[in-house]
């Protein structure tokens, strides 16, 4: 017998899907694939030389495998995961202080460049540096205390999986996919490019060093990269659990999603895969004060290869 | 089990309001007089304490004004809903509180990030107004020492009135002293326990959606309740 016939039962392939369903990555459940239809296979073939037909082979065979679920949850790579949330978390920090440190030398510049040649420009120094420690602290926070206002009115946010008591198998897990350059993205950004140059041309004429221009669009680019690099580095990103959709490790509840819709990603390299958007859809009523009316919406990218399963799941659940 | 009807509930919450206002009308006050004192000259003083009085008399004109439509809206709902006993109560889930009969645990600290800009608002006040008075006089730490004193006694009454809450009747759920929504109307609903003791209720009627954090003991004959009106 060869895998090829073996893959002709539907059982087969019924118990494969459930397995992969709990596969963090394509390229992982490729490979594991082929481990279990090897196994399977040798399985299938003892039970054919003890005398059994083929249908009941294979029965017995995928019977004796065990549960499909566990099988795909035992291949959790926890070490991986740890490391690649370590790495994720590293970066987002290392983004966040080199910003910290390029604002830091040029404050720190700045006071040591103006040399106090008399008391006015001595006392205007003082007293601007406390101004620049408070709002330091004022605008985060204020930023912060903000967003937490927008979140309340925003009900497919989440809620945080580490305060909740939730399944621990997944139903399934949504593979990552390779994604083209946003070149759109670079384009927009080129518009801004004129008023940069501006900027950077005045403060090369008023006596500025063209290499601390140079090293400050270097340290703000790459910081700026670093804080959105981190998240490829966030497997699994999506998870569909019995209790709703796990996104960046905050669960939306199925009651929060009134419908969804599948769309094309336009952004993926090589093979066509989707964006599953949710929506939560508010409803305008006149007697009711709402403070907002409209349509919340998230995108999640589903691969090719999962958006059968992922479908059914959905039409069950919503 | 709350036995007390929601006439009772309204009252409460208005009284904390009043403390709360009272309170923050208190700061206003120390502040306004710091800073008329600071002016040089009784001229300069008068004019201040002028314009500084006739900005506090609009700001509270302004706010009975809001606060007209909101007792209006609260009449309405003493009307339908005053002698209906409150069965139990949920908190929005982005406020800061769940609060039982018998005990109090911290969820969020959205209002920390309040009191955290009021601290910093009060480090600016104190740097950059009280130490003009004059650098070496203890005036200073001492008005600064009575804003923080001040704070104290608004912080429970401020998140009690400023936290979104659910009261659950016989027949309806009374969504922040509002509105109310009939058991019917709930179209979708879920529970996901916390991590600790305790449940989130996600509740979407098509035209409101809520993230509640409900008691454990409540959960079961909320159940009921909603069982009860499908």
């Amino acid at each position: 017998m060869t895998t090829n016939e073996l893959l002709k039962y539907e059982a087969v392939n019924t118990f494969l899907d459930k397995v992969m369903t709990q596969i963090y990555t394509e390229d992982e459940a490729k490979s594991i694939t082929f481990e279990l239809l090897d196994h399977i296979l040798s399985l299938t073939e003892d039970y054919l030389e003890a005398g059994h037909i083929e249908g009941i082979a294979v029965s017995k065979a995928l019977y004796q495998m065990g549960d499909p679920a566990e099988i795909g949850f035992s291949f959790t790579d926890y070490e991986g995961l740890r490391k690649r949330k370590m790495l994720r978390v590293g970066l987002k920090l290392g983004s966040v202080l080199l910003i910290a440190l390029t604002f830091g030398v040029i404050f720190v510049q700045g006071i040591l460049a103006s040399e106090a040649t008399d008391v006015a420009r001595e006392a205007s120094h003082r007293s601007a540096t406390p101004w620049s420690l408070w709002y330091l602290f004022y605008f985060p926070v204020l930023m912060l205390s903000m967003r937490s206002s927008f979140q309340a009115q925003y009900s497919l946010n989440g809620v945080s999986v580490d305060r909740l008591k939730i399944s621990k198998e997944p139903l399934m897990v949504l593979w990552p996919y390779k994604k083209r350059f946003p070149w759109e993205y670079v384009l927009f950004s080129m518009f801004f490019m004129p008023m940069i140059l501006i900027f950077v041309i005045a403060f090369i004429f008023e006596g500025g060093s063209p290499l601390s221009v140079v090293g400050f669009l270097t340290a703000i680019s790459l910081s700026i990269w670093l804080f959105f690099h981190s998240e490829k580095y966030r497997i699994p990103k999506y998870v569909i659990l019995e209790e709703g959709l796990l996104i960046k490790n905050h669960l939306v509840s199925w009651a929060a999603i009134d419908r969804y819709t599948w769309i094309r990603d336009y952004r993926t390299a090589g093979a066509m895969h989707y964006r599953l958007s949710i929506e939560h859809v508010m409803k305008q009523n006149l007697a009711i004060q709402n403070k907002f009316n409209g349509t919340f919406k998230r995108h999640i990218d589903v691969n090719a290869s999962q958006y059968a399963t992922l479908s059914r799941i959905m039409k069950e659940k919503i | 089990m709350n036995a007390y009807t929601y006439t009772e509930e309204l009252g409460h919450y208005q009284k904390q309001k009043r403390r709360v206002m009272r309170l923050l009308f208190i700061h206003l006050l120390i502040f306004d007089s710091a800073f008329i004192w600071t002016r040089a000259g009784l001229a300069k003083q008068l004019i201040t304490l002028i314009w500084t009085g006739l900005l506090i008399f609009g700001c509270c004109r302004f706010i009975k004004f809001v606060e007209k439509k909101h007792h209006k809206t609260q009449n309405t709902m003493r009307e339908s809903h005053g002698a209906s006993s409150l069965l139990y109560e949920g908190v929005d889930y982005y406020g800061s509180w769940n609060r039982t009969r018998r005990k109090s645990t911290v969820v969020i600290t959205m209002y920390s990030f309040i009191f955290a800009l009021y601290t910093l608002v009060l480090v600016y006040v104190f740097f950059f107004l009280y130490r003009q008075m004059d650098p070496n006089s203890i005036a200073p730490f001492v008005l600064t020492g009575l804003h923080v004193l001040l704070v104290v006694p608004m912080y429970a009454p401020f998140t009690y009135i400023i936290l979104p809450r659910y009261h659950f009747t016989a027949t309806c759920i009374i969504v922040n002293r509002t509105f109310a929504i009939p058991y019917a109307q709930i179209r979708k609903y879920q529970w996901l326990p916390q991590a600790k003791a305790g449940y989130f209720l996600d509740l979407n009627t098509g035209q409101h959606f809520a993230r509640l954090i409900i008691n454990h003991l409540d959960k079961p004959k909320i159940e009921e309740l909603f069982k009860a009106s499908e």
